[in-house]
């Protein structure tokens, strides 16, 4: 894709320091897509990094550092659930790993800043999971009332159990006993992210992916484990991930040998191809070449996954209906990545069926969660 | 070009491809339309300030147009957009500039936290400046406009925004909304002002706006340094209006509790509301008469704070 | 069962966790762990600004407050402190370390 027909809002996170050139239609473009994406605190990040915040429309930078407060303030409030977790849990229960914007967070990545944190994605060994849940129950977290149907959705098919929330503070905790649905088709060990994973400073019993673990989750949230649609802010995090692990001794080396040992060469595979494609991420040669020669999916499949997610990743304007074709697609991919066809089929019916039937309008938040655990 | 000037010098109906773009305080608006009701009440409260036909960079990028889909056939309404999403139910189609208005604040409300935003109104004079700080329905609206036309520079009605950088009250004037009973007391306490017509039955009862006076349009980008809050609270029939200096931990407790946006911008919140609040006079006022509530006011404000 | 023995609790409060702003008797507290604005009267203002960012036992602190407030330490004392504590601990301005 010549960087010259690019959304405005990719310009803008390949080469920051361009937007002072922006047009103010560029800007508006721009501007608007950033926040329909969640990503206008970390462009504007991204753009006084590169130096240029000062040299922006003042329009603009009003708007770019007015973003950072929400992040700001999700953060504050995650960081504080952390710590609640933590003292609800006793040292017998071992160790817990967060996952996604958490894990930015506590282990200070520089990729957290302007990121908007909603959830704590906890993992935890399957065999303690049910003491983890008990123990948060015990301390005042409750999980949410759910009709058999969901009780079994999670219990049975899912790689986690139903959220639990406290009362007071609201924030959902998912924890999760591996990385991916029980049916997904890929199966990632956790046992071997458990034995290469980090600890957190300061946080005793807290620790992190090891940063290839990292990166790889996160492509595999984004491209197996979703409907693809509105993960600019994924592909995001895996640009950032790339751009700062790149200066890690050994990291390019050891990522394609450790994304076949977990199972998750494809997600890696397509995880480079967009980052690079959309945000231009750096990526050294030999590194895609190796991941193209050993994860790359049959041609006519690659052309088209290159079609569809080039139009439904950036961020979309107006409505076509090739680009809602494509979304269409990718979600239908997704469920089909996550689930055997026997049970897809009733699954997808029942859904539609809840969509037309209202039974979720009591819930409406729920339902949300559901629809991007699902999707 | 201030925006009467451009609605002369152009069709109007040019605003429906591109938009229109205005400047409200310290935001600039994009705004599309197709009605030109809408667009004429926006220059007759909104003329003296700046716009333009070319693009600039808009903090808000904002649409009012009546439905489309099948309701519109039988019932006419107006629908908001920001950035393309319509974050309420429609309005009545006559409706069309009290929804664009709201919808504005509402905008504001859950965006600009660039400012502490307290809900209040404010004043200035000789640069200093007057907050009045309530919740819906306690009178301030009223309290501003009247101040507004006896002396005093209205910087907002609904919007006390704070500039953390360096405590200032940036101005915001705009179309002041009287409800119900607070429209025949303005008329009679303000006979010669701007009163747009009245919308009956909208969701907050009768709506009618005011227009603030037009120096203090001219002057929407001055800021002012805030030093005096006064909590009003109106009580129907109280002949003498009771004024109380109020301890400034209860100054400052009463405005986190008031501010749009204080538990989400952190410290920073903290930082800049207790800097308000140390440079500024604390009362709460009760009053049932606007111009015994004017004179108090005059009282206190003479001297400096101490 | 933890705590039961006066003294046998330490606390302490660093310093980085929390702003104030003192308005003659009352004081506003920003506590940054939980993004939580509080209103503290004078005794309560006292004790989180008089605990060393060290864990120090309640008899210590009992004591040391006592003699900053020209009190004779006495059990009602003692109590008092203590629930104060319990209070800022539950604010989570204060921590506890158990025995």
């Amino acid at each position: 894709m010549h960087p010259a027909k690019l959304h405005p809002l990719l310009r803008g996170a390949r080469e920051p320091s361009a937007v002072v050139h922006f047009s103010a239609d560029d800007w508006n473009r721009c501007l608007r897509a950033a926040r329909t994406e969640r990503v206008l605190a970390r462009l504007g990040y991204r753009i006084a990094d590169a130096g240029a915040l000062g040299r922006c429309p003042a329009a603009a930078r009003d708007q770019l550092i007015a973003a950072r407060a929400y992040p700001g303030f999700l953060q504050c409030r995650i960081a504080h659930e952390v710590s609640q977790v933590r003292r609800a849990l006793p040292a017998a229960d071992g160790d817990l790993i967060l996952l996604k914007g958490a894990a930015y967070h506590c282990a200070g990545l520089p990729l957290t800043r302007g990121r908007q944190l909603r959830d704590l994605d906890i993992l935890v060994p399957r065999t303690r999971i049910d003491a983890f849940e008990r123990d948060l129950l015990a301390a005042g977290w409750e999980s949410q009332p759910l009709d058999e149907y969901d009780q079994r959705y999670y219990r049975d098919w899912m790689h986690e159990i139903p959220p639990l929330r406290h009362p007071q503070r609201g924030v959902e905790v998912d924890l999760h006993h591996r990385l991916l649905p029980l049916t997904s088709r890929l199966r990632p060990d956790p046992d071997l992210l458990w034995e290469s994973a980090l600890p957190v400073a300061g946080m005793p019993g807290v620790r992190v992916l090891s940063p290839v673990d990292m990166l790889l989750h996160t492509a595999t949230h984004l491209f197996h484990d979703g409907a693809i649609r509105g993960g600019l802010n994924d592909l995001w995090d895996i640009d950032e991930l790339l751009r700062h692990f790149a200066a890690q001794p050994a990291f390019w080396e050891t990522l394609p040998e450790r994304a076949a040992r977990l199972d998750l060469g494809r997600p890696l595979y397509y995880g480079l191809l967009f980052s690079r494609a959309l945000l231009g991420t750096p990526i050294p040669a030999a590194v895609l070449t190796e991941v193209g020669r050993r994860f790359a999916p049959a041609r006519p499949v690659n052309a088209l996954m290159h079609t569809l997610v080039t139009r439904a990743l950036p961020p979309q304007e107006g409505r076509s209906a090739l680009t809602g074709l494509a979304n269409w697609l990718l979600y239908v991919r997704s469920h089909w990545l996550r689930m055997p066809p026997h049970l897809l089929l009733p699954h997808l019916i029942r859904k539609s069926l809840r969509r037309l039937g209202g039974l979720d309008q009591h819930s409406g938040r729920r339902v949300d969660k559901r629809d991007s655990l699902r999707t | 070009m201030t925006l009467t000037e451009l609605m002369h010098a152009q069709d109007r109906r040019g605003c429906v491809g591109d938009g229109l773009f205005y400047r409200s305080g310290p935001f600039i608006i994009a705004l599309r339309t197709r009605l030109a009701d809408t667009l004429d009440l926006l220059e007759q409260f909104y003329g003296p300030c700046w716009a333009s036909r070319d693009p600039a960079v808009a903090h808000f990028q904002v649409e009012v147009n009546s439905a489309s889909g099948l309701r519109r056939w039988w019932r006419t309404q107006a629908v908001f957009a920001l950035d393309g999403l319509h974050p309420f139910e429609p309005f009545p189609r006559e409706h069309a500039f009290p929804l664009l208005e709201w919808g504005l604040n509402w905008s504001i409300a859950t965006r600009a936290h660039l400012y502490l935003m307290l809900h209040a109104g404010a004043l200035e004079r000789n640069g200093q400046a007057l907050l009045l700080p309530a919740m819906p329905g306690a009178g301030k609206s009223t309290l501003s406009a009247a101040l507004a036309y006896r002396g005093w520079r209205l910087l907002a009605d609904e919007f006390g925004l704070i500039r953390p950088a360096d405590g200032a009250i940036v101005p915001l004037p705009r179309a002041i909304p009287l409800k119900n009973r607070s429209i025949p007391v303005i008329r009679e306490f303000l006979p010669d002002a701007f009163l747009g017509p009245v919308f009956p039955k909208t969701r907050k009862g009768d709506v009618a706006h005011l227009r603030p006076p037009l120096p203090s349009l001219e002057r929407q980008t001055e800021p002012a340094q805030p030093r005096w809050i006064t909590f009003p609270r109106f009580v129907p029939g109280l002949r003498r209006p009771q004024l109380k200096r109020l301890e400034k931990s209860l100054g400052f407790t009463r405005l986190a509790q008031n501010a749009f946006n204080y538990r989400l911008l952190g410290e920073d919140g903290f930082t800049t509301l207790v800097r308000l609040v140390r440079e500024c006079a604390c009362f709460s006022l009760e009053y049932g008469d606007l111009d015994a509530a004017i004179a108090l006011i005059a009282e206190i404000t003479a001297d400096a704070p101490g | 069962m933890k705590g039961t023995t006066p003294g046998g609790d330490r606390y302490l409060s660093p310093a980085d966790t929390r702003v104030v702003a003192t308005w003659g008797a009352e004081s506003s507290v920003y506590c940054r762990r939980t993004g939580d604005t509080h209103l503290l009267s004078i005794l309560p203002a006292e004790l989180l600004a008089m605990l060393p960012p060290e864990p120090t036992d309640l008899e210590t602190i009992t004591t040391r407050m006592a003699r900053s407030c020209a009190q004779p330490v006495t059990p009602e004392w003692t109590a008092r402190i203590r629930s104060m504590l319990d209070e800022l601990v539950r604010l989570e301005l204060v921590d506890r370390l158990p025995e």
